[in-house]
């Protein structure tokens, strides 16, 4: 098992979020009771709830270390705002793609701009917006300001977003059956420890993907310095 | 404003990266109070990223300049304009607005006071007075290049930066220019491709290549020949 | 503070200067309103049945719009004629060059909503009379608050290659919850709807506007640096 995990290059701490994941698996599809009235599709909330607070946490984390950026000008912390969106976006589709599924059999309907819904909506775009910044302004000289801007901007709107979602559709009453009004009311204890579980080893993915997608960046940099400094010593030898 | 000498700029290990692109790498340079130097260096060398620096428009990655000793790369400070004058081949200068109204938007901005005559007397200096009314859109290029001078020279600064000023100017414009430029009370950074007229009227001269500083010397024992054999060697 | 604002008003006033003399910015907003509410005509089909709901999400989706036009015009002929290093140059707070080109925007917006509000009254045969003063207050609030994200985003897509892309894509999303707001709050009035119904609108509106406004100033000095 260790050799396996050397080999494979897994770190202690991904070998703890795997099992954790294991046992989320476990613990939501298999241990929690199977809910009255969505049945067994229900259980893929487990999933969306944890994959959409991830998303949300993962871009408040981008504006603190946007702001951070800013503030010290340090490669490292731009390192951190772009790992979160990158992996914050990932996230935020598993919410995006779970959401429908889970919609379809209950609401009869892929698609509802429920209020949850909608603000994960509004979050995925920005976080597109983010990513196609950081994309298409790879040439641009202050392009970390730029991303460190909407990183800040983004972070300060999501409670704009939520209140502005919320009494958007509280003004026509529908069903609330993903609000956490309606999560909560039909819970049982059991059912809280899985979603309680899930949400703790998500939480742990995530860092551990972040230390990954980070190293991963940090070796760009020094690879981009190796080459600048092999082209300067013989111009023209690198290919680009 | 004019009262203050002309001060003195040192750069220490100024590095400007773009990304992967290194503008300015560990440039130190020392230009003394009230002196005059020609900077070359082909086409991407950094030299108006050096002047992007100093005027306080580019961010160095890392290293400063000092002027007179005081570092101006940190946090802004809303006073260096007051001491730096850029006269660029881009003029700065608004089309829909008259010469006059440039110069009186720009005098707002730098806070100039009796900017009235001072226009005038500028636009007089440069040879436009006569045209004070006219659109800057009907100006040639030559006749922008001479108001934008004037601009360039409105707060009276200590320090002129010049990036190819002299694009489009002609003859009359050139020896105007000339002589504004050996009035020496200011100190000047000159950066351009035309190593003639930059060795005639610099004090040293210095060349930057990929980021660089490859080549510094000063004028007086340089002879033209010896220095464009420097510049095939360090720049080409 | 004062000279803050002292330096926003030379720029705002060069800026309209310019714009009395061209008249670009105004009329090409204008005309794009005009057409964004004739295709949503044929869009919804908008019989008397469904002006009411449809109406209001028309006129600010034709405001946002010509709003991007607004701001992208604002930074864009600076950028591509060098005199942003101008105004760079000059010994003032850069927040001013922000603040000036903030109120040009609002300006012209305002102006193209004058301009406009009669044609609503004659296409859709809207009553406007009554509920003007409270929509006065919502357009004027909505107007700030967007126009001071627009205003910044379009600072920062005019320095990418695909400026005229990335403005909607950086801003629509950030300015959504305006949006819904404007869109929530003017159904709401023409509904015959008093303050009270749409008081937390107005709350979000307001704290919108005023917490934009201030990140924006202050992150505007940021992006100008290159």
């Amino acid at each position: 098992m260790a050799g396996i995990a050397a080999r494979l290059r897994i770190t202690p701490f991904g070998l703890i979020c795997l099992l954790g994941l294991v046992a989320t698996l476990y613990l939501s599809l298999i241990w929690a009771p199977r809910e009255r009235v969505m049945g067994d599709v229900q259980r893929i909330m487990y999933f969306h709830v944890a994959s959409a607070w991830i998303a949300e946490f993962a871009f408040v984390l981008v504006g603190v270390s946007s702001v951070i950026y800013l503030w010290l000008r340090e490669r490292k912390w731009d390192i951190v705002a772009y790992s979160a969106a990158e992996i914050g976006f990932v996230f935020c589709c598993f919410v995006m793609i779970t959401g429908p599924i889970w919609g379809k059999p209950v609401w009869g309907t892929w698609w509802t701009w429920d209020p949850r819904l909608t603000f994960s909506m509004i979050l995925w775009l920005i976080y597109v917006a983010y990513l196609m910044l950081r994309v298409y302004g790879d040439d641009m000289p202050q392009v970390k300001t730029f991303l460190a801007v909407l990183g800040i901007l983004g972070t300060i709107d999501i409670p704009f977003i939520h209140f502005a979602t919320m009494w958007w559709r509280g003004l026509h009453p529908d069903s609330l059956v993903m609000t956490e009004e309606g999560l909560g009311a039909g819970m049982e204890v059991d059912m809280r420890i899985a979603l309680g579980v899930s949400a703790v080893v998500f939480t742990l993915l995530f860092f551990y993907l972040m230390g990954r997608r980070m190293a991963l960046e940090r070796l760009r940099d020094e690879a981009e310095d190796l080459r600048e400094r092999v082209e300067h010593r013989h111009p023209g030898s690198v290919g680009v | 404003m004019g009262d203050r000498s002309a001060p003195g700029i040192s750069i220490r290990q100024l590095t400007k990266t773009y990304g992967r692109f290194r503008a300015l790498h560990r440039v130190d340079m020392e230009v003394a109070p009230g002196s005059f130097l020609a900077l070359f260096g082909p086409n991407g060398a950094g030299k108006s990223t050096l002047l992007g620096v100093i005027a306080g428009l580019v961010r160095p990655s890392r290293g400063q300049v000092l002027l007179d000793g005081d570092e101006i790369t940190g946090d802004r400070d809303e006073s260096l304009g007051e001491r730096i004058g850029v006269l660029s081949y881009q003029t700065y200068l608004y089309d829909e607005l008259t010469v006059r109204e440039n110069m009186r938007f720009y005098g707002k901005l730098y806070g100039i006071k009796n900017g009235e005559e001072r226009i005038e007397a500028l636009l007089r200096t440069v040879g436009m007075d006569a045209r004070a009314g006219s659109p800057v859109r009907t100006l040639s290029r030559g006749m922008r290049q001479r108001v934008a001078l004037a601009r360039a020279l409105l707060h009276d600064p200590d320090v002129l930066l010049l990036d190819e000023p002299y694009s489009g100017l002609d003859q009359d414009a050139l020896v105007m220019l000339k002589t504004i430029l050996t009035a020496r009370n200011k100190t000047i950074l000159l950066v351009t491709h035309d190593l003639a007229r930059g060795l005639e009227s610099a004090d040293r001269v210095a060349i930057l290549n990929r980021g660089r500083l490859v080549f510094e010397a000063g004028t007086r024992d340089l002879s033209r020949v010896d220095f464009e054999q420097a510049y095939r060697d360090h720049a080409v | 503070m004062r000279s803050l604002l002292a330096q926003s008003w030379q720029i705002y006033r060069k800026d309209m200067v310019v714009e009395y003399r061209t008249r670009e910015r105004v009329v090409t907003m204008f005309v794009f309103s005009l057409i964004v509410v004739v295709i949503f005509n044929f869009a919804f089909n908008a019989g008397a049945d469904v002006v009411q709901r449809v109406v209001p999400g028309m006129i600010w989706v034709a405001f946002a719009f010509a709003g991007m036009l607004s701001a992208s015009r604002s930074f864009s002929p600076e950028k591509d004629r060098g005199t942003l290093d101008g105004l760079l140059l000059a010994p003032i707070d850069r927040g001013s060059i922000f603040l000036g080109k903030l109120l040009g925007n609002v300006t012209l917006i305002g102006l193209v909503q004058l301009a406009m509000l009669p044609l609503f009254v004659l296409f859709f045969n809207m009553t406007i009379l009554p509920h003007l003063s409270k929509l006065l207050v919502i357009f004027f609030l909505g107007t700030v608050g967007f126009s001071s994200v627009a205003t910044l985003f379009a600072a920062v897509a005019v320095n990418t290659r695909m400026r005229d892309v990335m403005l909607p894509v950086l801003l629509l999303p950030v300015a959504s919850p305006v949006l819904i707001a404007l869109v929530e709050t003017t159904r709401t009035t023409f509904e015959g709807g008093d303050w009270q119904d749409m008081a937390n609108w107005i709350r979000l509106l307001s704290v919108f506007t005023v917490v934009f406004l201030v990140a924006s100033v202050m992150l505007f000095e940021y992006i100008m640096e290159e």
